[in-house]
């Protein structure tokens, strides 16, 4: 695959492209289909005129290009939010990969009773929350603590997303190490008297390699859903909130824009994971 | 399969067991309002764990929630699992064209504004339905909708293992296809996979709460874990009646249990004992 | 950092944020301190004219004004704009003289042919203003004359009950900023969120000084804003908020000094923080909403028939959805008058539920709600239990918003539903879109080309006497008689009326709480930070 690497990027990008196209298809014939329109409270405010109504819808239906409930162009209303959403994001995924991977690399070498049950009453009690209810958490712990503003505090919003994250990459961490832990290098190295941090880091982690990266490739799309939630409940003025009007008050050029945008970001990531998979296992470089 | 293991099985067929029974167990109706009691705090005579905004009874509440509650979310976890797996394997093993209509097809799938698909269902469907068996149906689909994560994450893991030596062997003694993916893929993928359903159970279980909101769910007077979740998590109940998030616990420990039992399976399926002993 | 001295901590940081250390002793003075409103939702365009929803409408409110004001306390018309205005005997003429010296924000000065433009544009279809329809007389446009200098007369087809509250409203709007769109036919797209905040100009006590969005609406006093003394608080600033929870822990938190909409459940939240945050509640009573059951009359066999349905009125305990749903924040109703509207409810009402006659069992049938409503959710769990006692039975079917408005004003494909409006003045007028058969907001068989029925015809004549008498006894007899029409004929059940909340942090002074419009910004030049010494 690495040997033609011009072919297989022009492949890579056509597909993208055709992706898009049909995803934007899937868009245009949903709209078609719900019920309602970005006017449609409007519709019954008894102090609204009905022909102004009318004639506002008529003027909206014909443009794509700018928003339906403020009139801007959807550029202008996504990216700076998409800036915003993923600097949370991205800091969150980080701080939690960084937390689960040692976390599972030390409840897969060193186990003991005490802490398997501990540590996994938290993951679990962390798993069955619901974002909303964590959310909150924080929202409260903002009111009644004075450590964090209740609106638009990055710090506040990175501790909730992370913690959000954190159970699912736990478990899957743990599965794949565990994986790792059963091939015979691990106990070969294990047996040679290899200290845990380094065979952690030289034997088990390369050896798992496939399902951590397969779960970075699908990270993202995950984070970016989970954002939504505690963005809109913490006041972080990033995507969560804009969306979730526009979901409800149809506001479809901006639904139609965050989905191509999204896509764009769930096939990237994927190319990324695949490329890193290339680049870590040989293995498959010269089946492909 | 181990005592922890033994144990959390036993559990889930004691919960699973008091869900069933529900109907018949339950101190009250339910649906029934209580009117002079609404906001009783738990411990309140009649009202183990107190009684909601309308005066139900929670307990029963979260019994009979339980029976519809566990199986949705254990059905579309499944459905999700069972197909996007499957799907997954196949594409490692097909390589080519197939392999990248499925993967195209769930990265298509991830980004699609399934929201508004639900809501054009609803409008599509007769208003008057009866709420079990649209749950039922919706599930199902909700199953089919997380297929693509599911499918992603099996291709991910048995992608590294379609080429290692030990397949490509089984393959140079004439193993089929089917026996590849049945004895060398999908086993390496499952572990992932039973952990990815032990983790989207209980959002399949919160996604009722969205299907409510979108029209696909149940009435307010219909029990479920969702609702029930749903009615705590407002600034006001958390605050004035913090109480009402007593039944997540409970869910938080049916999702262990699960968990456990899923961790002692994948541990007896593994092979080779010899290196387990040492760990 | 001890509870009490907090807000004033904060305070002094805002102030020294801007630029002004030692902002506490400031704070006495007038023309200073910020104001920080915390808001639901962003505005959708910088044009008074065509704005569609509340949030926009409140925060433009701030930077214009009308001739006439609405007083929030009284709920009589004051001259605003206008030194003086009369109406002549027959209710036809209005005749107002602007204050000497008005200039818009921008400097430019505020004459009649700013007045006669701003009336124009409204009346012009292509403009797109949603108050067309209530500047139309006996099917003619309200016409505009100059009488002089600073002299108007406002000359109607016939005579209109609310006098010179028509102007009320109406932002006057600087002719040399806009006349080029409006002759193009392009009013209804300028001043969108993109415009160069310069650009912009109006009459009101605030100007927009800095636009973030999805953040907040920064304001400055209008320098040109002709009450002398006033506005006495020198910046303000609605802070957006995405769900009332975020809106409520942020006035909660001391980060926002005022707050508005919120439901019962979260006065209770604020009410537990009151004490340490130094915040006071206001509850102003019954509002002008009003929640109702819907039913289906546009389609035969659709609702269940009238028996069923007096029935059902009979049935329904709506003090039970005022104290457990609203918590005692809400006034039971009989008729869709709220309380809050004083004399113009009928009294008399209560009787017409006293005929009991028991209907046949009825068939199934649904009962829509809006399932993003928490409140409407366990209303329709009363009423699906209510019923059910009362041998009625009703399927409860939660839909999202927008597809339940859909499907009940557009594809008119439903048997009953839960919804609420509101009367947008406590005088009948204002439900005339509701009450007129021909009315877009005649929910239970909307745009009809006649009456379908006797007593919709009937409602429709007393509503048009309504509008055009002058003589206040005969108005309130026939308004009684339209609501006992509507309670015999139950084309809905009027369920219950949430109270009007706010809620403000306690020095702030000048407060005049307001039933109509905006509860606590309306008078928004008057409002100032009391002195703080001795906290």
């Amino acid at each position: 695959m690495l040997t033609r690497p011009w072919s297989d990027a022009l492949r890579r990008v056509a597909s993208a492209t055709i992706l898009l196209m049909a995803l934007a298809a899937i868009c245009f014939a949903l709209f078609a289909l719900v019920p309602g329109d970005s006017l449609t409270d409007a519709a019954i405010d008894p102090g609204v005129s009905p022909d102004a109504v009318a004639a506002m819808r008529q003027r909206l239906a014909a443009d794509w290009t700018h928003s339906r409930i403020d009139g801007r162009p959807v550029a202008e209303a996504i990216l700076p939010r998409a800036a915003r959403t993923l600097s949370l994001s991205l800091a969150s995924l980080l701080s939690a990969w960084l937390l689960a991977v040692p976390y599972a690399c030390r409840r897969t070498l060193r186990r003991s009773a005490l802490d398997t049950a501990a540590g996994g009453a938290a993951v679990g009690l962390l798993v069955a929350a619901p974002d909303l209810l964590l959310a909150l958490g924080g929202l409260w712990l903002a009111v009644e603590s004075e450590w964090f503003r209740t609106s638009g505090d990055f710090l506040l919003g990175w501790i909730v997303l992370t913690l959000v994250l954190l159970p699912a990459l736990v478990r899957h961490a743990q599965s794949a190490l565990a994986e790792a832990a059963l091939q015979p290098f691990v106990a070969a190295a294990r047996m040679a008297g290899i200290p845990d941090d380094r065979l952690a880091a030289l034997w088990l982690l390369p050896a798992s390699s496939g399902p951590l990266i397969a779960l970075l490739g699908l990270g993202f799309a995950t984070t970016l859903s989970a954002s939504l939630i505690v963005e809109t409940v913490l006041g972080w003025p990033g995507l969560g909130p804009l969306l979730l009007e526009a979901i409800l008050a149809r506001d479809y050029p901006v639904i139609l824009g965050a989905v191509l945008l999204s896509g764009a970001f769930a096939i990237g990531g994927n190319l990324a994971a695949d490329l890193l998979q290339l680049a870590v296992d040989p293995r498959r470089r010269s089946a492909a | 399969m181990n005592a922890q293991g033994r144990l959390a099985l036993l559990a889930l067929a004691a919960i699973y067991g008091i869900a069933l029974l529900a109907p018949w167990i339950v101190p009250h109706d339910p649906a029934a309002q209580y009117r002079d009691s609404a906001w009783s705090p738990p411990g309140t005579p009649g009202f183990p764990l107190g009684a909601d905004g309308l005066g139900r009874d929670q307990l029963s509440r979260l019994l009979a929630g339980a029976r519809v509650s566990l199986l949705s979310g254990t059905l579309a976890a499944a459905v999700a699992v069972a197909v996007g797996g499957t799907l997954g394997s196949l594409a490692v093993l097909a390589r080519g064209g197939f392999s990248a209509v499925i993967l195209r097809a769930a990265d298509l799938s991830m980004a699609v504004p399934w929201t508004y698909a639900l809501l054009a269902l609803r409008a599509a469907l007769p208003l008057q339905l009866p709420p079990e068996r649209v749950f039922w149906a919706v599930m199902a689909m909700l199953g089919l909708v997380g297929w693509a994560r599911a499918a992603r994450l099996a291709y991910g893991v048995a992608a590294g293992v379609r080429d290692r030596d030990y397949v490509l062997a089984s393959r140079g003694f004439g193993a089929r296809s089917g026996y590849i993916l049945r004895h060398h893929l999908l086993p390496e993928a499952l572990p992932a996979l039973g952990v990815h359903f032990v983790l989207a159970a209980p959002q399949y279980v919160l996604a009722e709460t969205t299907l409510t909101f979108l029209g696909l769910g149940f009435p307010d007077s219909y029990p479920s874990w969702g609702s029930l979740l749903a009615a705590a998590a407002r600034l006001d109940t958390l605050l004035g009646h913090g109480w009402m998030l007593l039944p997540a616990p409970v869910f938080a420990g049916v999702f262990l249990c699960y968990h456990t039992v899923g961790v002692s399976l994948a541990q007896r399926w593994q092979p080779g004992p010899a290196f387990q002993a040492i760990r | 950092m001890s509870p009490v001295s907090r807000p004033m901590l904060r305070r002094e940081w805002l102030g020294f944020a801007a630029g002004m250390p030692f902002a506490r002793r400031a704070v006495a003075d007038p023309g200073s301190g910020v104001l920080r409103v915390a808001v639901r939702a962003d505005v959708r365009s910088f044009q008074p004219l065509t704005a569609l929803d509340d949030p926009t409408r409140t925060a433009l409110a701030l930077c214009h004004a009308g001739l006439v004001r609405t007083n929030g306390v009284t709920l009589q018309p004051e001259p605003y704009l206008a030194e003086r205005v009369t109406v002549s005997r027959d209710g036809k003429r209005i005749s107002a003289t602007l204050r000497a010296g008005l200039r818009f924000s921008d400097g430019a000065p505020l004459t009649v042919d700013d007045v006669v433009f701003t009336f124009a544009a409204h009346l012009d279809p292509k403009s797109g203003s949603p108050q067309r329809d209530s500047l139309i007389f006996g099917g003619e446009p309200l016409r505009v004359e100059k009488r002089g200098p600073r002299d108007l007369e406002f000359v109607l087809n016939q005579p209109f009950a609310l006098g010179a509250r028509i102007l009320d409203g109406v932002a006057i709007l600087p002719r040399h900023r806009l006349e080029a769109a409006f002759r193009d036919g392009k009013l209804n797209e300028s001043w969108g969120l993109g415009t160069p905040l310069g650009e912009l100009a109006g009459a009101g006590p605030y100007r927009i000084a800095e636009h973030k969005a999805g953040i907040g609406l920064f304001y400055a006093p209008n320098p040109h804003y002709f009450r002398p003394k006033s506005p006495q608080i020198g910046a303000l600033s609605l802070l957006f908020s995405a769900g009332e929870d975020a809106q409520v822990a942020r006035f909660a938190a001391g980060e926002a000094d005022l707050v508005s909409g919120f439901g019962a459940g979260n006065y209770g939240v604020i009410e537990g923080y009151a004490e340490r945050r130094g915040l006071r509640l206001y509850d102003l009573g019954a509002s002008l909403d009003y929640s109702f059951v819907l039913f289906n009359l546009g389609k035969p066999d659709a609702a269940p028939p009238i028996a069923v349905r007096r029935a059902m009125a009979r049935a329904i305990d709506r003090s039970a959805i005022a104290k457990l749903v609203y918590r005692g924040l809400a006034a039971p109703l009989v008729g869709h008058v709220t309380p809050g509207r004083g004399e113009w409810m009928n009294r008399n009402l209560a009787r017409a539920f006293e005929s009991a006659e028991s209907p046949p069992p009825p068939k199934r049938f649904t009962l829509l709600v809006n399932s993003g409503n928490p409140a409407h959710m366990q209303t329709a769990s009363i009423i699906e239990a209510d019923c059910a006692k009362a041998g009625i039975p009703v399927a409860v079917v939660a839909l999202e918003f927008r597809s339940l408005v859909d499907r009940v004003v557009n594809r008119r494909d439903f048997e009953a539903a839960i919804l609420s409006l509101r009367s947008g003045d406590l005088d009948p007028v204002a439900d005339m879109n509701v009450m007129l058969s021909s009315g877009q907001s005649h929910l239970w068989n909307p745009r009809q080309a006649t009456p379908a029925t006797a007593w919709e015809a009937e409602i429709d004549g007393l509503m048009r006497s309504v509008a055009t008498t002058l003589d206040r006894p005969a108005r309130k007899k026939a308004f009684d008689r339209v609501q006992a029409i509507l309670a015999e004929q139950v084309p809905w059940i009027p369920l219950v009326s949430p109270h009007t909340l706010f809620a403000a942090r306690r020095d702030l002074g000048g407060l005049r709480p307001s039933l109509v419009g905006h509860p606590a910004l309306w008078n928004v030049e008057e409002l100032h930070w009391l002195r703080t010494t001795g906290r």
